[in-house]
């Protein structure tokens, strides 16, 4: 019986077929890219323009532009600042305050505002090995406070690796390892979670080269950003990842007809892991 | 891996095959049904334009994936019907989308009519014996779907004789049993299939604990009462589950159930009386980690049904009425801790009258109007919105309490005007309304999309369509020909708003937002009718354009259904008494798809930016099958073997398209295709006694 599963499998695996097509894109104007945000960390704004779909230098921060946050008390102009590349202040937001940013560029003002909602103090974040079908997955698991259970909170998180493995000798990235939105929906009172698939037992010991991006080697170290979010911007980044695949764009908060978002957000951080795959505990329920 | 499972079971459920000619139509029945022949001369002489009579013996014989005979991919090569795409059972009539097509069971409602999320048809051939296609120029008494109605019947048992069939593939089976309850006064049909993929599963160290496999059930009694009354019933059941040791479950599935009452008053006279049920239930659900969730849905109607057709002078009436008390469940769900519903009622009726007129010899007009009227019934919340998809009221009605009413007249005409024995012109307008409203997040419909019904926000769907037609035949019948060209507008389509997914909100009104379309285009078709090779050629020219707010700027763009040419060649050649060789070869433009136009970095990612809707072209499509079928009769039985192959050229045709971001790879972008079939040969044995 095995025997014919494996035929079938070999069948279908010849039948079906990937492979890199040529395609010609209706390129358009560069359009301007602006992403702020005050935090709890400091305040920045990028400001950036689209580019060309067969591009693959990234973009610089525009210089020339009048960028400032308000407050209901105060107004802030952020400087261009060359060595992060971006409209900088020390600033830090306050949760509870609502922030109005306003941005003059190449003879056009863009604007938004956004409440920043109060942090989310992390309670505990780890690796786990799961179980499932014959293979062991590695699974990151984070709990978290939810700073408000009798109203929906949103979140958005962004893990970041930094990796001296051979195979990421030379090679630097901006991505990161991962990032998502979630929202405390049906999580236990008082706490929210996110369970998180990185990658097979399989997969991490056969390591090819396709896979490298998902798989974390032993004395990777992993940090997680977790910040709270206004239903606005939650919804952005929702659309922004859904568009992806589905071919659409998601709304700005920014008026004036540019891409990105505005934000203000409260951030807290988990411990830096040292991963190393021979402590990683089996998962269990009660975690 | 799911996708991995889904494959093989896909694959292997294919081996399974049970052919038998449909010669078992009784006089009987054939009051109850429009169809009662499938000749071409029949078909030139069809009053009604835009209708496609479906014969299921010769669809049978049209080669088909795994050799899985299937009635509603075989409808893909008529012209004007559409595939959704190469692995999806939906189709797509004149620019409509799948899920506005009405699929009708012996009068009882079918939603996602397919098995392993629409491979394979849920109907199962043996049970049928033809349907008619209307494709949105509809009759007065059809009515619920705006693209389309396919209006199947079940067959009646033999009253005289018993019969027994049966085919056993390598992973499924089907049986079929009929003949007289008692001799000449009653009889039943027996045709099931289960698939039993699951005990490959099972013999698996690796698969053991996965669930996977489908099921259907067709029952028809009928019993003659008397000279002039004739009681009918029929029972559907097809079911699929699906599982992932008990990290995931997936079921899905219809139950229908239709008692007919035919009294005839007269040879020109006579009555159907219906008591119609159905139900599609859905259930989805996943325990990983700290992730539960469970998603279940449900469509239930309960219908009574009166219609009467007289036939008076040059008149034929046919007039009746409908009443149909309606349970939706868009969604019930537990999100870890949380647990929410979404359940509404209510009651949907309609009044009919149609006449087909014999005006004069050279013309006949088939004139109708159809009263729809739409209840919401209270006993659940309703809600005001602003235009942000926020509620800013709720009400609660009571239970029964009618919230709002909708009715409207839909206008039937079809005009024949005969230029000689052999040609003759059609024209056509018809209005038709839809009121359950499927909301699909990709661009096929899956057994999970949420649904939600015309309420005090979601507005009745509705369709005009104009056409005009011609339709020839050669003296002797060998070949006839027919072209057709329409026009449709239609408004409050549905469609989620753009960072919306099913799963959001529970309350489905919040998550969409109402658009139009149209769609127009003409249809040609040549049939060859006689001597050893039979067949036909269609061709479909077409445009399909929408229009909804906060889409492509507001603007009219290009559906993604819009396929601009589509070509389908059948043949069939009896080789010899034994032998009989099929082919059909498609071809159809390239699906409209959306890619990137720019990107942008946000956060250290790179995201593309889309300028247009479906302003691209997925690259052409077209596939040749091939079929040869060997039947022997034995002393007691007949033997058949079937052989096919799909995709005979191995033309990988694309199946999705991905764009992905690689700053290391000069071009930026890395544009991948992928195709779902190479090459699939299939084989398949039946016996019948």
């Amino acid at each position: 019986m095995r025997k014919i599963i494996y035929i079938i499998l070999t069948v279908m695996a010849l039948a079906a077929c990937t492979k890199a097509i040529d395609f010609d894109f209706h390129e358009v104007e560069p359009i301007v890219v602006i992403e702020g945000r005050v935090t709890n960390e400091g305040t920045f704004v990028v400001i950036t323009q689209s580019r060309s779909v067969t591009d693959s230098v990234h973009s610089r921060c525009m210089t020339g532009a009048v960028v400032s946050i308000t407050t209901d008390d105060s107004t802030t102009i952020l400087s261009y600042d060359a060595a992060s590349d971006s409209y900088r202040s020390s600033m830090t937001g306050v949760a509870g305050k609502t922030y109005q940013l306003s941005v003059d560029f190449d003879g056009h003002h863009y604007e938004a505002t956004s409440c920043m909602p109060a942090s989310a103090p992390i309670l505990s974040a780890d690796f786990f090995w799961m179980s499932m079908m014959d293979e062991r997955m590695l699974v990151y698991e984070l709990w978290a406070v939810d700073p408000d259970p009798s109203e929906r909170s949103h979140y958005w998180y962004r893990i970041d690796r930094i990796s001296h493995h051979p195979h990421f000798e030379g090679k630097t990235t901006t991505e990161p390892y991962r990032w998502g939105v979630l929202d405390d929906r049906g999580c236990p009172p008082g706490k929210v979670f996110i369970d998180m698939m990185c990658a097979s037992e399989k997969k991490m010991d056969k390591d090819d080269e396709e896979d490298w991006k998902s798989i974390l080697y032993d004395g990777d170290t992993i940090t997680c950003q977790l910040m709270t979010i206004t239903p606005t911007v939650y919804d952005y980044f929702r659309a922004l990842r859904a568009g992806q695949r589905g071919g659409a764009n998601p709304h700005s908060n920014i008026t004036g007809g540019c891409l990105g978002y505005f934000l203000a957000g409260s951030i807290t951080h988990t411990d830096t892991i040292v991963f190393n795959r021979n402590n990683v505990q089996e998962w269990k329920k009660e975690n | 891996m799911r996708k991995g499972l889904l494959i093989i079971g896909l694959f292997i459920s294919s081996f399974g095959c049970w052919a038998q000619n449909v010669d078992l139509v009784h006089g009987d029945t054939l009051q109850e049904v429009t169809i009662t022949s499938l000749s071409a001369q029949k078909r030139v002489e069809e009053l009604q334009i835009g209708v496609e009579k479906v014969d299921v013996a010769t669809l049978s014989k049209v080669p088909s994936l795994f050799g899985e005979k299937d009635i509603i991919k075989s409808l893909q090569l008529l012209p004007g019907v559409k595939s959704e795409n190469e692995a999806s059972g939906g189709y797509q009539v004149r620019g409509g989308k799948a899920a506005q097509n009405l699929i009708l069971l012996d009068d009882a409602t079918v939603y996602n009519a397919g098995h392993l999320m629409g491979l394979f048809s849920t109907f199962n051939d043996d049970a049928l014996m033809n349907g008619s296609l209307y494709k949105g120029l509809v009759p007065a008494q059809l009515g619920g779907g705006t693209a389309s109605v396919f209006d199947i019947s079940t067959r009646s048992g033999d009253m005289h004789d018993y019969h027994l069939g049966g085919s056993v593939g390598l992973l499924s089976a089907k049986i079929v049993a009929e003949g007289p309850i008692k001799q000449d006064r009653s009889s039943f049909l027996l045709a099931c299939r289960r698939s039993y993929l699951d005990l490959f599963l099972k013999a698996s160290e690796k698969y053991r604990d996965n669930t996977l496999h489908f099921y259907d059930a067709n029952l028809r009694l009928n019993f003659r009462l008397s000279q002039d009354d004739f009681l009918t019933f029929s029972f559907f059941r097809g079911h699929d589950k699906l599982g992932l040791e008990d990290m995931m479950r997936m079921k899905w599935g219809n139950t229908t159930g239709t008692a007919n009452w035919l009294h005839t008053f007269s040879d020109a006279h006579y009555a159907n009386t219906k008591l119609i049920f159905s139900d599609f239930t859905s259930d989805v659900g996943i325990d990983m980690l700290n992730i539960y969730y469970t998603m279940k849905g449900y469509i239930r109607h309960a219908t009574m049904k009166h219609q009467q057709v007289w036939q008076v002078g040059h008149h034929r009436l046919n007039y009746g009425a409908e009443a149909t008390h309606l349970q939706l469940q868009s969604a019930e769900w537990d999100i870890n801790l949380l647990h929410q519903r979404e359940r509404r009622n209510a009651l949907m009726g309609a009044l009919w009258i149609g006449d087909e007129w014999k005006l004069n010899p050279a013309i006949e007009l088939s004139l109708g109007a159809r009263f729809h009227l739409f209840s919401v019934l209270g006993g659940a919340p309703y809600y005001q919105m602003d235009g942000e998809g926020n509620i800013i009221e709720t009400t609660k009605y009571r239970s029964g309490h009618i919230v709002k009413t909708y009715a409207d007249v839909e206008p039937r005409i079809s005009a024949k005007l005969a230029l000689n024995k052999y040609n003759n012109l059609k024209l056509g307008y018809s209005r038709t309304s839809q009121d359950i409203h499927p909301i699909s997040g990709m661009s096929m419909s899956m057994p999970f999309d949420r649904y939600t019904m015309t309420s005090n926000i979601v507005r009745p769907e509705q369709a005009d369509q104009v056409a005009f037609g011609w339709m020839g035949i050669t003296p002797q019948g060998n070949y006839d020909f027919s072209a057709e060209a329409y026009y449709k507008n239609i408004r409050n389509v549905y469609d989620y708003r753009d960072g919306k997914a099913f799963y959001s909100e529970i309350e489905i009104e919040r998550l969409i937002l109402g658009g139009k379309g149209r769609a127009y285009g003409m249809e040609l078709c040549a049939h060859k009718n006689h001597g050893p090779l039979t067949g036909w050629v269609s061709y479909t020219l077409s445009w399909s354009e929408n229009k909804i707010e906060g889409i492509n700027g507001g603007r009219w763009y290009t559906a993604s259904n819009d396929r601009r040419h589509d070509i389908a060649i059948v043949g069939m050649y009896q080789l010899s008494p034994s032998w009989e060789l099929a082919t059909t070869w498609r071809y159809n433009t390239g699906q409209a798809l959306t890619a990137p136009s720019a990107k942008y970095d946000l956060d250290g990612t790179t995201f593309y930016y889309y300028h247009e809707r479906n302003g691209y072209r997925a690259p052409a499509y077209h596939r040749l099958d091939l079929s040869a079928t060997h039947t022997k009769k034995l002393r007691r039985a007949t033997r058949i073997w079937s052989f096919g192959i799909y995709n005979a050229y191995r033309r990988y045709n694309p199946y999705t398209i991905r764009f992905k971001n690689d700053d290391k790879s000069p071009t930026g972008t890395i544009v991948e295709q992928t195709a779902l079939f190479g090459i699939i040969p299939s084989v398949s044995f039946s016996l019948k006694y």
